[in-house]
């Protein structure tokens, strides 16, 4: 499981508002105290990266990447992002609306993410996010 | 017949004949030849002697009829020649079939004796006597009559037997050996023969009919002779056995008639190439039609038929004419061809290459097949295909990202709000949130169910069976708290793996369902001869009859929980291997029996 600094923010790239409200209100109830940033669409979050590399934004914790989006899916996004050495160690992780495809895993690998269906429980969001929390 | 010439009545029964007969010596010189031979060649006897003359005629022993004779002289057998051409003196060749019998005396063979049937029609005879003197018949006439290639009977103007030959005696039966030689009373089992006889002995000339004897079909011949004086001497009566003839021609017309009715009565059309490098070859009818042009309106040529091929077709027609032209027997393809209206058109194209002639000809008869209706519902399937593909895709997405976050806002509902709801809000919470989970299940078995159907084409190996199942089981039950299973399978099978799993999974998953807590069995049994699997538990509760178990969608009963998808799924795996599932009779037991026959 990935640890994450707690000071830098927790990254969303989602194009549903439903999704990314779900997913701070879980942030907000699990132990990690990071700030939480969400895009709706993969240009709004690159361009904010391109700040990152300015020095001008804090480097994300972990960014949490929708495939599933219009104009530039998730796999797009992912690539133009490992594209920047800055950010290939960058944690990521692809939420899939299915995991068995057998050909978007083998994408997340190769992009060095990792992925996960999406959540169905408020609580299994939150203990998931608890796990994140650097140890005490 | 007293004061009569014996070899003179005979040489006058041979001549009413419309058969031709030869009389030649050991040498292959013509002794003697009939009225139907000189008709036939417009000539004397005189002339036809000093014509066919023996083997000095043929100082290169190439003529096949003297090659015959001296065979026969050489062997003493008799000699049965089925198609014979014999250039008549009009010039024109026909075909004859001939036997050559040897005329044998003490042993020794002292000359043959030849008949020759027209294969085409009855060679023109007219009744009366012949004038012409041949050479002297110089040996016994019973010699030449037991030698006679044809059955033969004499009879004289009183219709009594005079003479039979051994043939007819074999075919017919003997005379009966009292005095008692009147035709009617030897042969009152041949009504046909009796009235033949009496008719042309009243009529004249000459007629034939066909008598079937037993099994046997015989043409029987008659012609009415005379002596020299004009007087009537008999008639001669000759019988030759048809039936193999008549087997062949049987044979022959039927399968003339399958030809028409192919070419004619299908919708193939039919072409025929004398040799397989051939420019211009048979098209039948239908080649024409099929490519929207009358009969006969382009050259039926190889050239035509390549150049209205579709281009993009072109090299898998080419790969295939390559194919066999160095030596492949048989071929199939399929490709576009133009039409006279510059439309395209889907064509089977098939035949078949005999193997070559003296000539090393080798000759291709196939047929091409409008296959155009077909493609294009083929084409039609694979486009629903891919719009079904895309539908689960979104379904698989769009149907369920609202399902999810519709189960994610209720639960959010419930764990903020609870206390403040009265129970039964939280109640209907509750069940919005069940329905959500099983729409969820739903679209996640139509996944699965379509899946399936891109797992047909997975490549087989060989799979461990005992393995698979044991981690199917691991799976189930990692920490060994579930009912156990007992496993007991032939240890390798050439299979889909992936498709295998999804079997044993849900035939597993089904078993601890529907079970009571009862070890799970996992075998195989020989019923019929066959090796069958089962999958089978004690079931909790004894299950209601339901039809159609193994269709998408359809459960074992409304209580029963599941998207009622798993056995069909498990009927796609088993059918991709070629196998049979169903449910066993026995109501107590959940217990699935399956084949698994050789893999695709």
């Amino acid at each position: 499981m990935t640890t994450i600094p707690a000071e830098r923010p927790i990254v969303m790239v989602d194009d549903d508002a439903v999704d990314t409200e779900l997913m701070s209100i879980c942030v907000e109830r699990s132990v990690l105290t990071n700030p939480f940033l969400s895009f709706d669409s993969g240009n709004s979050f690159l361009a904010h990266m391109e700040s990152v590399r300015d020095g001008k934004q804090a480097m994300p914790a972990i960014v949490f990447l929708d495939i599933n989006m219009p104009t530039m899916d998730g796999f797009a996004v992912l690539n133009e992002l490992r594209a920047h050495p800055e950010f290939t160690a960058l944690p990521v992780v692809v939420f899939l609306s299915n995991s068995d495809n057998p050909a978007d895993v083998a994408r997340c690998e190769e992009l060095a993410a990792g992925f996960r269906e999406k959540f169905e429980r408020i609580a299994d969001c939150v203990s998931y996010l608890d796990r994140m929390a650097p140890a005490v | 017949m007293t004061g009569r010439d014996d070899a003179a009545w005979l040489r006058a029964a041979l001549d009413a004949m419309h058969d031709m007969v030869l009389i030649k010596d050991p040498g292959s010189r013509l002794q003697w030849a009939n009225r139907s031979f000189l008709d036939y060649y417009s000539m004397s006897q005189e002339q036809l002697i000093d014509l066919i003359d023996g083997p000095q005629s043929d100082p290169d022993d190439t003529l096949q009829y003297v090659r015959d004779d001296q065979h026969v002289v050489r062997t003493a057998d008799h000699l049965d020649v089925p198609s014979e051409a014999v250039t008549g003196g009009d010039g024109v060749a026909r075909h004859f079939h001939t036997l050559k019998s040897p005329i044998i005396d003490d042993g020794v063979v002292v000359g043959t004796v030849g008949v020759s049937r027209s294969l085409d029609q009855l060679p023109p005879t007219s009744p009366g006597p012949n004038h012409v003197e041949a050479k002297s018949l110089s040996r016994p006439l019973r010699l030449l009559i037991d030698a006679f290639p044809l059955a033969m009977l004499l009879v004289d103007p009183v219709l009594q037997v005079v003479a039979d030959s051994p043939r007819w005696a074999n075919h017919f039966g003997s005379l009966h050996a009292s005095a008692e030689h009147g035709l009617a009373s030897n042969y009152p089992e041949l009504p046909g023969l009796v009235e033949l006889v009496r008719r042309v002995m009243q009529v004249g000339g000459t007629d034939r009919i066909q008598l079937e004897v037993g099994e046997a079909v015989f043409e029987i011949d008659a012609g009415r002779w005379h002596y020299e004086d004009n007087t009537v001497g008999g008639v001669i009566v000759t019988a030759a056995d048809v039936t193999e003839l008549i087997q062949r021609q049987k044979l022959l017309e039927a399968a003339n008639q399958r030809h028409d009715l192919m070419v004619h009565g299908t919708r193939l059309g039919i072409w025929d190439w004398a040799d397989i490098t051939a420019s211009e070859g048979y098209w039948s009818p239908n080649v024409f039609h099929i490519m929207g042009y009358e009969d006969g309106e382009i050259p039926s040529t190889l050239a035509n038929l390549m150049n209205a091929t579709h281009p993009d077709d072109l090299p898998v027609v080419a790969e295939t004419m390559k194919k066999l032209q160095t030596g492949a027997d048989s071929f199939e393809v399929e490709h576009r061809i133009r039409t006279k209206s510059g439309a395209y058109k889907w064509i089977l194209a098939s035949g078949a290459i005999a193997e070559p002639d003296e000539n090393g000809n080798r000759r291709m008869v196939g047929a091409m097949q409008d296959i155009d209706d077909r493609r294009k519902v083929q084409s039609e399937l694979e486009r629903i295909n891919v719009d079904l593909d895309h539908f689960v895709h979104v379904a698989a997405h769009d149907l369920r990202e609202p399902c999810r976050r519709q189960l994610m806002l209720v639960d959010l509902m419930l764990e903020d709000h609870q206390d403040e709801l009265s129970e039964p809000v939280v109640g209907r919470l509750r069940q919005v949130q069940e329905q959500s989970r099983r729409m969820l299940d739903l679209i996640g078995a139509f996944r699965t169910l379509t899946n399936t159907r891109g797992l047909q084409t997975e490549p087989t190996t060989i799979v461990d069976l005992q393995q698979l199942v044991d981690d199917v089981v691991a799976e189930h039950d990692p920490d060994g708290s579930r009912a156990p299973v007992t496993v007991d399978l032939p240890r390798l099978l050439q299979g889909h793996p992936t498709l295998l799993r999804v079997l044993f999974t849900n035939l597993i998953d089904n078993a601890y369902k529907y079970g009571r807590g009862d070890a799970i069995g996992v075998r195989t049994v020989i019923e019929e001869g066959r090796q069958v699997y089962v999958v089978e538990n004690s079931l909790a509760e004894p299950m209601g009859v339901v039809s159609d178990l193994f269709k998408p969608f359809v459960r074992g009963g409304s209580e029963v929980a599941g998207s009622g998808i798993g056995l069909s799924i498990c009927r796609r795996a088993v059918e991709a291997h070629h196998g049979e599932i169903w449910l066993d009779d026995d109501l107590t037991h959940f217990r699935i029996k399956f084949t698994l026959g050789e893999s695709s």
